[in-house]
């Protein structure tokens, strides 16, 4: 996998990035974080395909859709909704003070 | 052309005088060692160093799973060990502990467990903020860090 394939990946699914000793990405949805992955700084470091593919909680060929962009962002939320990953039911509202 | 002799000695005994019911401090001279039989062995007895083949696959110089006891980091210990385990990916070293589908990398076995460590520790605080809203899977993953990190007191 390379960097600007990750980068895809997480600009596709509008994930939130934090620059710390490793690049992070979080996929937020309804304002819940559901799943979480990384990859080291720099274009020539090594990068786990497969651990990143754990993370994101996809299978081979949903990784490879992910990265060629047959998978959409709304692909992956009804991947992650199958899964269980992200709860069917709507966040329940916290009940006004 | 040099020559040596040498001879096999045995302790020699002596029995100790008993001299009333009272204990008493009292020396003795140990008795001079004696000469024993010099050995002799027998053909069978004789061993020989025999050079043996090893065929089959060595060890490998890498283990397949090693455990994480420290985490380089004082503000935090670890109640237990974490089982990672050790793979080689285009000849970097990966190292996973699949309970929760985290990772460390590196050049050596070595700079993939600190570099796992270091991940662990940032994804701690990251799923320990008072503000995190964390789906199903990440709770279970903060339970899990939660069994095995424990921040130390302040």
């Amino acid at each position: 996998m390379k960097v600007h394939e990750f980068e895809r990946v997480v600009n596709k699914l509008r994930m939130e990035t934090r620059n710390s000793s490793d690049r992070l990405a979080w996929l937020v949805h309804d304002g819940v974080t559901v799943v979480r992955t990384r990859r080291s700084h720099g274009n020539s470091k090594y990068m786990p395909e497969h651990q990143i593919r754990q993370q994101l909680k996809v299978n081979e060929s949903q990784f490879a859709g992910l990265i060629s962009c047959d998978v959409t962002r709304e692909d992956y939320i009804k991947i992650l909704t199958d899964r269980g990953i992200i709860s069917s039911k709507p966040a329940a509202k916290k009940a006004p003070h | 052309m040099a020559t040596a002799a040498y001879e096999f000695l045995r302790p020699g005994t002596a029995e100790i005088p008993v001299t009333g019911d009272t204990l008493v401090s009292q020396s003795f001279d140990l008795p001079r060692q004696v000469v024993s039989e010099r050995p002799t062995l027998e053909p069978a007895q004789v061993r020989t160093a025999v050079p043996v083949l090893i065929v089959g696959p060595l060890p490998p110089a890498r283990p397949e799973h090693v455990s994480l006891g420290t985490l380089k980091d004082p503000q935090y210990r670890l109640r237990k060990p974490i089982p990672l385990d050790v793979s080689i990916q285009e000849s970097e070293v990966v190292v996973t502990w699949s309970e929760i589908d985290e990772f460390g990398h590196g050049e050596t076995t070595g700079a993939a467990v600190d570099d796992f460590g270091q991940t662990l520790r940032e994804l701690h605080r990251q799923l320990y903020a008072p503000e995190a809203h964390l789906g199903a899977d990440l709770q279970r993953v903060k339970q899990v860090l939660g069994e095995y990190i424990e921040p130390r007191a302040k």
